[in-house]
Order: C-alpha cells, then sequence, then structure tokens
C-alpha cells in the first residue's frame, strides 16, 4: 500500500483544494480551519481507500463534504448586508481600482451567499461558483434532481434581492454618512 | 420598486448562467435596455461571479504554512475532528489499541464477513470485531467520552450516541447480529436491521431484541435499566418475561418489577445521520435527512434537558404514535446510500435488492414514489433494463408526485442508445414545458447532442408526422 505522509498529501493536493475553498467561500484567513478539516479527513480515510477512484478525484468528494457541512452550519441570519470599509484607500492606478472593485464584489457576493439558507447556498455556490452539474450536485447531497434545481432557482433569485439590497444599502450610507459618534467606548 | 424588476432580478442569474429559455432571455435583456437599476446589479452579479471563480493560486509559502499545521499531532489537537469521523474511525482505532492492551496481543484479523456486504468491509476497519466468536472475545470498546455526548459508529448498521458516563462494549456475535452491551450510562441507537440483521442489547440482565428501530438505554444505576423507543419496535426480555415497546414507550425494569417511566429528563442528542458501509463512502456520500429546521446533530445544541424524548403530536388517526415523515424519508436515503455503495462495489444484485425493498417496505410507505423513481433509476442506468425500467417509471411520470418530473426526464434518456430521435423529441418537448425540469431538458438535450458522433443532432432527425 502507498503510504503518503500529512505533507505530501498537502503539498500533492493542497493547492487545488485551497483554491476550491477559496472559490466557494472567498479568500479569507477562515479558511484555514476548513482547509485543514478536509486534510485530516484525507490523511484519516487514507489507509481505507481503496483505490476505486483516482486519489484528485476522492479528495474532491471529500472537500465537497466538508464544504457542504461548513455551509449548512454557518448559515447568518438574513439582516442587512454591507460592504466592509476597511479596505485601504484605492490609488489612482486603473487595475488596482479594477482589483479592488473585484475583491469587494467578492466579498459582498460570498457576504450575501452566508446569508442564503443552508441548501440553497449549497445549491449556488456547487452550480454558479463550482461549475458543478445539478446531475452531481444531487448525486453528492443525495436529494432529487428536481429538488436541486428547485433550490438553486430560489438561491439565485434571494441571492440577487440581497445583492441589490445590499448595493442600495452602500449607496444610501454613501449618500448620507452616518454622524460618527462621540464619548463611547 | 416595480414588481416586474423583482421578476426580472430573479431571474439574472440564470441570465449570467445562459439557463435561461429564448422567450425569457429576451424579455430580460427587454427589461435591462431601459432599467439601470437591474442593469448595475446584474454587472456587480456577473463580476461578484467572475471574481469568486477565478480565486488567486495559492503561493508556495502558504501551502508550506499550511503543511506546518497540517502536521497529525497538531492538526489533532487544533481542530476539533468532525464528530462523524470519531464516531467511524477515532473509536475503531481506539478499540484496537484498547483490544491490544486487555488481551496482550494483536486482535486477530478477523475473516471476512460473510454475505454481500463482505467486500465493502475493509477487515481493517472492524479490528475489534470478531464474527463468530464470543462477546467478550474481541470487543469495541467504546470511547471515553467527554461532557457532550459523543457519536459513534461501530458497525455498519449500529450508529450510537453515548453520554459522557457510558461504559460498555459492541461486538458482532455472530454474522449478522451485533450485541451492544450497557455496564452503565446512557445510549441512544439507532439500528438499521433488515437481511437477518439483528442487535441485542445486553444490560445488566436485561436484553433487548431489535430488529431496525431507533431507541435507548439508560443504567443510572447498577439496579435500574430504562428503555425508550423513538421509532420501530424493540423486545424487552427480563427472565422469562417479555414486553414489545413502541414509538413514545419507555420502561423502567428494577429488578423484576417492570413499570412505564416517562422520558422527562432523559435528554438525548438523537442521531439523524445516515448508515454508511465503509471508509470511503464516508466521504462519497452524504444525505442529509434531517428535517428543515432540526438541528439534531451531536454537533447542534443539545436536546433541552426535560424536553419529551418524542413528540406526542406523531399521531396516526387511530391515536397510534407513528415515525414521524422525516425519519421514513431518513431511512430511505441511508438505504440509498448504502445501495449505491453496493453499487460501486460491485454488488450490483445486493444494491437491487436495497432499491426493491425501499418499494416494497411499508416503513417506506410515504416515500413510495421516491423509492420507486430511485429503483427506476438503477434499473435504468446501472441494470441497463429500459424494459423493466419504463413502466415504473412511466407510471411515476403520469402521476402527481414530486418525481414525476424527474421520472419524465429519466424516460427521455432511455431512448437515447437505440432511438436518439425519439429521445430528442422527448427532451425538447419537455423543454418547451418550461418550469425546472424544462431547463434540465434543455440543458441534457444539448449534452447528448454535443456527445454524439457528427455533432448536432437535429440536422438527421425527421420531425415526427
Amino acid at each position: 500500500m502507498t503510504t503518503l505522509s500529512t505533507s505530501d498529501v498537502v503539498r500533492q493536493h493542497g493547492p487545488a483544494v485551497l483554491s476550491r475553498l477559496r472559490r466557494m467561500f472567498g479568500v479569507h484567513a477562515d479558511i484555514d480551519d476548513t482547509f485543514q478539516q478536509v486534510m485530516l479527513e484525507v490523511v484519516r480515510g487514507l489507509p481505507g481507500f481503496a483505490g476505486r477512484s483516482e486519489v484528485s478525484t476522492w479528495i474532491h468528494r471529500i472537500t465537497l463534504n466538508v464544504a457542504y457541512q461548513r455551509m449548512r452550519r454557518h448559515y447568518r441570519t438574513p439582516g442587512s448586508v454591507a460592504l466592509d470599509s476597511e479596505n485601504e484607500p484605492p490609488n489612482n492606478d486603473e487595475d488596482a481600482l479594477a482589483r479592488l472593485e473585484r475583491a469587494e464584489t467578492a466579498r459582498l457576493l460570498h457576504t450575501c451567499l452566508e446569508a442564503l439558507p443552508p441548501k440553497k447556498r449549497v445549491a449556488v455556490v456547487l452550480h454558479d461558483i463550482e461549475g458543478l452539474t445539478l446531475q452531481a450536485i444531487c448525486e453528492h447531497i443525495g436529494v432529487p434532481l428536481q429538488t436541486v434545481a428547485s433550490q438553486l432557482k430560489a438561491g439565485r433569485a434571494e441571492l440577487a434581492a440581497l445583492m441589490h439590497r445590499a448595493l442600495h444599502d452602500q449607496a444610501r450610507r454613501t449618500q448620507s454618512p452616518q454622524p460618527v459618534q462621540r464619548g463611547t467606548s | 420598486m416595480s414588481r416586474s424588476c423583482e421578476e426580472h432580478r430573479a431571474d439574472l442569474m440564470a441570465h449570467l448562467a445562459g439557463d435561461l429559455a429564448a422567450l425569457e432571455h429576451a424579455r430580460l435583456e427587454a427589461h435591462l435596455a431601459h432599467c439601470a437599476d437591474c442593469t448595475a446589479l446584474r454587472r456587480v452579479l456577473a463580476l461578484g461571479l467572475a471574481a469568486a471563480r477565478d480565486v488567486p493560486s495559492p503561493t508556495d509559502a502558504e501551502i508550506e504554512r499550511l503543511i506546518q499545521q497540517a502536521q497529525p499531532t497538531t492538526a489533532v489537537s487544533r481542530i476539533r475532528p468532525p464528530l462523524r469521523l470519531l464516531g467511524l474511525v477515532v473509536p475503531l482505532a481506539a478499540a484496537a489499541a484498547l483490544a491490544f492492551v486487555v488481551i496482550g496481543t494483536p486482535p486477530p484479523q478477523p475473516p471476512p464477513l460473510p454475505g454481500p456486504v463482505a467486500g465493502l468491509l475493509p477487515p481493517a476497519r472492524f479490528s475489534g470485531l470478531v464474527p463468530g466468536g464470543p462477546v467478550d472475545a474481541g470487543p469495541v470498546v467504546l470511547p471515553a467520552s467527554g461532557p457532550e455526548p459523543v457519536e459513534a459508529q461501530p458497525s455498519a448498521y449500529v450508529r450510537l450516541v453515548h453520554d459522557g458516563g457510558y461504559r460498555g462494549a459492541v461486538a458482532e456475535r455472530r454474522a449478522g447480529e451485533t450485541v451492544l452491551v450497557v455496564d452503565q450510562g446512557s445510549v441512544a441507537v439507532s439500528f438499521m436491521g433488515g437481511e437477518g440483521r439483528r442487535l441485542r442489547v445486553e444490560a445488566g440482565d436485561v436484553s433487548i431484541d431489535v430488529t431496525g428501530t431507533r431507541f435507548y438505554v439508560a443504567r443510572p444505576d447498577a439496579a435500574r435499566v430504562i428503555v425508550g423507543v423513538r421509532s420501530g419496535h424493540v423486545e424487552v426480555h427480563v427472565g422469562a418475561s417479555t414486553r414489545t415497546l413502541g414509538p413514545a414507550e419507555v420502561l423502567q425494569i428494577e429488578g423484576s418489577a417492570i413499570s412505564n417511566h416517562s422520558s422527562d429528563g432523559d435528554a438525548f442528542v438523537w442521531t439523524d445521520r445516515p448508515f454508511l458501509l465503509s471508509g470511503e463512502r464516508h466521504a462519497d456520500v452524504h444525505v442529509d435527512p434531517q428535517p428543515p429546521g432540526a438541528e439534531l446533530s451531536p454537533s447542534s445544541t443539545p436536546q433541552r434537558a426535560g424536553a419529551p424524548l418524542v413528540s406526542a403530536s406523531r399521531n396516526d388517526p387511530d391515536g397510534n404514535a407513528r415515525a414521524p415523515q422525516h425519519e421514513a424519508t431518513a431511512a430511505l436515503l441511508a438505504l440509498f446510500a448504502d445501495a449505491e455503495a453496493r453499487t460501486l462495489a460491485g454488488d450490483v444484485d445486493g444494491a437491487r435488492s436495497l432499491y426493491r425493498r425501499g418499494v416494497s417496505d411499508p416503513i417506506f410507505g410515504s416515500k413510495r414514489a421516491l423509492a420507486e423513481f430511485e429503483l427506476g433509476r438503477f434499473l435504468a442506468l446501472t441494470d441497463k433494463d429500459p424494459a423493466a425500467a419504463r413502466p415504473l417509471l412511466d407510471r411515476l411520470a403520469h402521476g402527481s408526485s414530486n418525481v414525476a418530473g424527474d421520472a419524465a426526464l429519466l424516460l427521455c434518456r432511455l431512448d437515447e442508445a437505440t432511438d436518439p430521435c425519439a429521445s430528442d423529441r422527448c427532451l425538447a418537448k419537455l423543454a418547451a414545458a418550461g418550469g425546472a425540469i424544462g431547463r434540465d431538458a434543455a440543458l441534457l438535450r444539448t449534452k447528448f447532442s454535443a456527445l454524439r458522433p457528427g455533432g448536432q443532432l437535429q440536422l438527421r432527425c425527421q420531425t415526427p408526422e
């Protein structure tokens, strides 16, 4: 039996796993824990891995499974969704502005995704970001195709509504900035 | 904001994904032409999706940092392992170690389990179980637990949640019969019966026979044993006396005295997770049997102490308690997972038998249509027996169940190999009907068309008279 150490596994498959998780959850430090969880499952599962599929396929499934669990657990009650204002002010470099806009928009998208009910979020993330087919999603999470399709449709509609609301909130704040409160700790 | 805008916004992501039908697409484009608000939202959605998909590749430094964090000792201490893993892997590993200490020799390599399961259970994962031996020949000692309930899956068909005070063991006495010993503490059990599988629980002088159910056993002290049933039935044997318990029934046995007992105070976190067959499957298959809004897994808030374990409202018209629908769904999905695992392992006959059981077993009555659909799908796609699948799917497609659309789609696919033009016409008809199934039909049509030799099919197919 092939013996792979943890570091071997991380070196060989870690970049793909990390990229996949970043696509699903955004680029931020919280992903490290999810990544570690995937790798932990991989390392623990390796002795029992029967080799019926490619290791990368197997790890891909584990990644999806862990991501799915995370999406089910991390559900933020829908409320106001706002862009963070902690970014460094952009310089006048056009590329830099474009990059900043991309990054902010991606963060807004992920923030809104977190506010979707878990099953809808799973459908939208796996289909519209991760690129899985509906059939692959329904096979992975074990629900009928029609259910996944319904969740995708509802999730897309809710996501668009949340994004719309967030953009409007942002525009309102930009037009009438909140007065700075003083004297509070 | 006009309703029209709301409706169009709901279609924006489908539009960006190219999933909108031509007519809807044209309508949306017409709306976008004069609605700056929706146009701005489309741009942001498109930008956000593109940015989310196109993430930067991890740098070498990041990977090195993660390698440092992912060393086994660090990883185990830093990260709370998923309880599902704790249940499946850690107890068995711990059991192997404990068995080694107690017996003084490494546990014997068990012979393959007889029957169709044999090919699916790697022996290493059941090193603590000794088929054919007595209970104490090689028990899996469940791990000493902390203050919170611990979930464990000591065999393919038994899943446990036990409290911190539980002491006991699990062993396979002979093929198909698992024995769970409860020396002290409390343990909630989900057992998936069928195909001659049995579970026997031994708690002091009390033994409990189970053929497939969810129940719990508690030994608050050496003299008392409490048995409560959530779904299914169990037979409780005390000396020569036998009592059958059904859902919501709780029995207290103290010496030879048997009495009804309130479940108040027996707070358990019930496990609704599916039964899985092997180490690999746990990663491959996820089945979500939990009803919306109900979080019963150990990772969620434990059930409130004092709350009734079984809802009193789950009665049939005659007033008899029965398993709620979601439990039938959970059991059925577990059956599907089991069947899928067998299919992947090459045990097609075993898988077919399970799918047929899903249709015939009255316990799944409320989910009959889903069970029939899965059987139809298996017959069509795995058995490649369209003659057997067609009547089943045809009936479902013309019925009113929520799998009617999926059955209609599958019916179209039956013709793909033998009569691609008929398949294409069938899909076109579904696609024209619209809705979610229509969209899937359109996607399938495109996919099949692209996969066929020669490319576009419609050039060769004649429109039917």
